[in-house]
């Protein structure tokens, strides 16, 4: 069939639906006016079948017109239709043959299809069950049981549209022109029709478990698509047996909802499945759904058995409330063993890969053994690029096991505990077959891998930790290098050349052996020795200063602000501090100054040192363009000088714009 | 005899250039780098260049790199080349590579005018110097000691002096011993070092550096 062809025939079928429903709305209004609003078909009980009819068209439309040939757009088409046609028939057939005094034509013959085209629904929903989503049933058996139940359903279909007693109440009075038979064979044919019905019935069951057989046996997109129709499925046989109730009880909400939930459900079920196939939870909704399904009935039965047993056993002493107490505690007792079985043994039904993925996982935290938990991960979900990151709270940084910092992406998988983060599962989801590894599964896996997670997370801390000291320790020794590389260098290019040159000359004077230029040369060597010793002396000093541990921090402060070119005040007292902690505390305020004086062009700097409870602070802040970076070479080089001490260095912002730097030392005293 | 002088420090190289006027030494042009220094070889054609072997802009050996560049030109000129520090190795592998004309003084004996005005004169006669201090930790390296140690004291001190470069007649001079006793003393250190006897000088030092420096 050409596409053209199927928007004509989708078009006319739409057009036909909107036509119909206003009808029947036409017809509801001339019953109601005419006083029978007890034959009213637009209540509160008509939104299921409303919802029912146009999820199927609006399913069924897309379908047809996107792939013709496929047979389940047409089957919803119909199922669509068919509603759409009841609808119309029950309204003109109450109406014409009822509230009307001189009956419309064929009114009564309308009663009774429209009572009858529900079992058209029973055969459609069960086809499309069978045909979805191939177009073809799922073997030559199963093939058989569908033609089966659509002769079963063509047959209750055709003896209903005979029998005397075809319409439901409350149109059951109006007289079945179709009663062609002789009035011997009701009996018997009733019989047939019974049997017709209840093959009809099994069928539409066989064909819910065609299609969870089909679900258990596909695999990638085909899984998919048929998750959602499979969650409709399983709670099928509650709907019929509730809609059979509900018709024998004449209880006409719940039996409306109960059918018209059904047949609501299951377009909307493909069609999500159409759309929305990535949709992950479903697995899950699925297998909850189930197990609490299970869980609920066994602790019922638990109940009402220890009621029952206990009731009997202490016999009826006045409504005593000891059976339903036992009955209770029975339940309760039962309900946690009940849950972890029957979650296991519907994943093992329905989930396999959860459940061997859980398995392995529960397998490895019961009894470690040294594969690391992100390996175990990988193995038990088949995804070999997993990674896991773990949060190190007091950082606020994910790492991995090792301790290297990552970047984590919004759509990874998060573990809790206690409600704080503890790792996250990341891997290329693109990259996996859709079957395998859905988020679902890892993160059930995750979860049960959760002890784990937390104590690899502490290693993960720890090994962040030494990272962190080594980068430190790397970054001073580098620092150390350089700073003997500037050494050498002012050495050689000062004082060594210096003094070789007087060695030269007073050599050259030698060789002359005239006084005049023995005494030009001792001159010329008092003064080049005296600039030698000055060069020397500088070079001492900024390594450290005599006067630092002469005098303590205060001193040399104060000798260094005397030597800059801008103004410095310094606070300090006299105290003094463990050696390390003074030339350490040294160190943070000369870089400090100098990374100020270098970057910031300050106008003035303070300087102040002080103690409090064990903890020598250093603050030194200027009131240049502020801006420092922390991680700089200079300031990082000083944070890690105060860590190899035990001390931290903070880098801030004074209000007015410049930068404060302090130091915080333990210092003993 | 005209030199040029190449060295980063107008404080050294002019001391430098003093010291050798006072010893009859003409230095007819200074460089600071080895650029300069090329330029003034080709304008001045030296008899030797004295350079500094770490020059700008890497101190690293820029100097020893453009005396070899020099060299390969194949003018003639003798290099010296003066170091502040001792690297052993590197010096004796630049000797061996280019030992005719070549020497290696550390600055500290620069200053030692007769060492200095030794060095110029055999390195511009074509002949080989190895700073006395490079000789000394070559014959302290681990893989020669054991051997070095079975020489007399005798044997060794000529060993060192062959090691600097010097010829039988400068060792003699040196020691104040007769050239045979040199020649004998000498035939028995290449014996008891598995060395064959060369015919020049150039070869004994190049046998003996590389006797050295094995591994």
């Amino acid at each position: 069939m050409r596409r053209r062809t199927a928007v004509i025939a989708v078009s006319a079928t739409c057009a036909f639906a909107v036509a119909a429903n206003v009808a029947a709305f036409v017809f509801d209004v001339l019953i109601t006016d005419a006083g029978r609003s007890d034959l009213s078909g637009f209540g509160l009980d008509a939104v299921p079948f409303l919802a029912a009819l146009w999820s199927a068209l609006i399913v069924g439309a897309i379908l047809a017109i996107r792939r013709p040939e496929h047979p389940v757009g047409w089957l919803f088409l119909a199922q669509g239709t068919s509603v759409t046609l009841a609808g119309l028939l029950d309204g003109y057939g109450a109406y014409g043959a009822i509230v009307r005094d001189d009956p419309l034509p064929a009114a009564d013959l309308a009663v009774v299809l429209g009572d009858s085209l529900f079992i058209p629904w029973f055969v459609l929903v069960a086809l499309i069950l069978h045909l979805t989503p191939t177009g073809q049933p799922l073997s030559m058996q199963w093939g058989r049981i569908a033609a089966a139940t659509v002769a079963a359903g063509s047959l209750w279909f055709a003896l209903r549209l005979v029998a005397p007693d075809a319409a439901e109440p409350p149109l059951d009075t109006v007289p079945n022109p179709l009663t062609v038979l002789p009035a011997g064979l009701d009996d018997p044919l009733r019989v047939v029709r019974y049997v017709a019905s209840f093959l009809t019935s099994v069928g539409f069951i066989a064909a819910g478990v065609s299609l969870l057989v089909r679900f258990r046996r596909s695999t990638g997109m085909e899984r998919r698509r048929l998750l959602w129709l499979a969650i409709v499925v399983v709670p099928l046989p509650v709907y019929i047996a509730v809609s059979f109730l509900a018709a024998s009880g004449d209880h006409q909400l719940v039996l409306s909802i109960a059918t018209g939930g059904i047949i609501a459900l299951i377009p909307v079920a493909a069609g999500l499945s159409i759309a929305k196939y990535h949709l992950y939870d479903v697995d899950q909704i699925l297998s909850r759904a189930v197990t609490y399904l299970l869980v609920s009935s066994i602790l019922a039965i638990t109940y009402v058995a220890v009621v029952v047993t206990v009731g009997r056993l202490i016999g009826d002493r006045g409504g005593s409330a000891l059976p339903a107490v036992l009955g209770t505690l029975a339940a309760v007792a039962a309900a946690l063993p009940a849950y972890r079985a029957f979650q296991d043994a519907v994943d093992r039904r329905f989930n396999r890969r959860r459940y061997d993925a859980v398995r392995m996982v529960r397998e490895y935290v019961r009894a470690p053994t040294r594969r690391s938990v992100e390996d175990v991960l990988r193995t038990a979900l088949a995804v070999p690029d997993l990674r896991v990151a773990y949060w190190v709270s007091d950082r606020e940084q994910w790492v991995t096991e090792d301790g290297r910092q990552v970047e984590t992406g919004p759509d990874e998988i998060e573990i809790h505990r206690h409600g704080a983060p503890v790792a996250q599962i990341a891997y290329d989801r693109d990259a996996i077959e859709p079957d395998i590894a859905e988020p679902d599964i890892a993160e059930a896996a995750a979860v049960e891998a959760t002890p784990e997670l937390v104590s690899a997370g502490l290693r993960a801390a720890i090994s962040l930790q030494l990272a962190e000291v080594r980068e430190s320790r790397r970054r001073i020794a580098a620092a150390q290098l350089a700073e003997r590389r500037r050494i050498e260098r002012d050495l050689h290019d000062g004082a060594q050349q210096r003094l070789l040159a007087l060695a030269l000359e007073l050599q050259a004077a030698q060789v002359n052996g005239s006084a005049e230029r023995l005494r030009e040369a001792a001159a010329t060597g008092v003064t080049e020795l005296q600039a030698a010793v000055a060069e020397l002396r500088e070079l001492a000093n900024g390594l450290h200063p005599a006067v630092l541990s002469d005098s303590g921090l205060g001193a040399a402060l104060d000798d260094l602000a005397s030597r800059l070119p801008l103004p410095v005040a310094v606070r300090a007292t006299a105290s003094r501090y463990p050696p390390q902690i003074e030339s350490t505390a040294w160190f943070i305020a000369c870089e400090a100054i100098s990374n100020a004086v270098k970057h910031a062009g300050p106008a003035e700097i303070e300087v102040s040192v002080g103690a409090m409870n064990g903890t020598l602070i250093l603050t030194v802040s200027d009131d240049g363009v502020g801006d420092a970076d922390p991680h700089g070479a200079g300031l990082r080089g000083i944070a890690d000088r105060a860590e190899a001490v035990g001390g931290v260095v903070t880098v801030g912002a004074r209000p007015d714009g410049g930068t404060i730097v302090i130091g915080r030392l333990p210092c003993g005293s | 005899m005209r030199v040029v002088i190449a060295d980063d420090s107008v404080l050294f190289r002019e001391g430098l250039a003093r010291l050798l006027a006072e010893a009859d030494i003409e230095t007819c042009a200074m460089a600071g780098d080895a650029d300069e220094l090329e330029s003034v070889v080709e304008e001045h054609g030296p008899d030797v260049a004295l350079v500094d072997i770490r020059m700008p802009p890497s101190f690293t050996h820029e100097g020893a790199r453009a005396a070899a560049r020099l060299r390969d030109q194949g003018n003639g000129l003798g290099i010296l080349l003066l170091s502040q520090s001792l690297e052993g190795r590197y010096a004796a592998r630049l000797a061996q590579d280019h030992p005719k004309g070549f020497g290696y003084l550390l600055k500290d004996h620069v200053v030692d005018v007769a060492t200095l005005v030794d060095a110029v004169d055999r390195v511009a006669d074509g002949g080989t110097v190895l700073d006395p201090d490079v000789v000394t930790y070559l014959l302290g390296r681990r893989t020669a000691r054991d051997q070095v140690e079975a020489l007399t004291a005798r044997e060794r001190e000529v060993l060192a002096l062959m090691a600097e470069g010097r010829s039988n007649a400068a060792i003699g001079r040196e020691l104040v011993l007769n050239e045979r006793t040199v020649d004998s003393h000498i035939s028995s250190i290449l014996t008891k070092l598995d060395l064959l006897p060369q015919p020049d000088d150039h070869r004994r030092v190049l046998a003996v550096l590389a006797w050295l420096q094995r591994d």
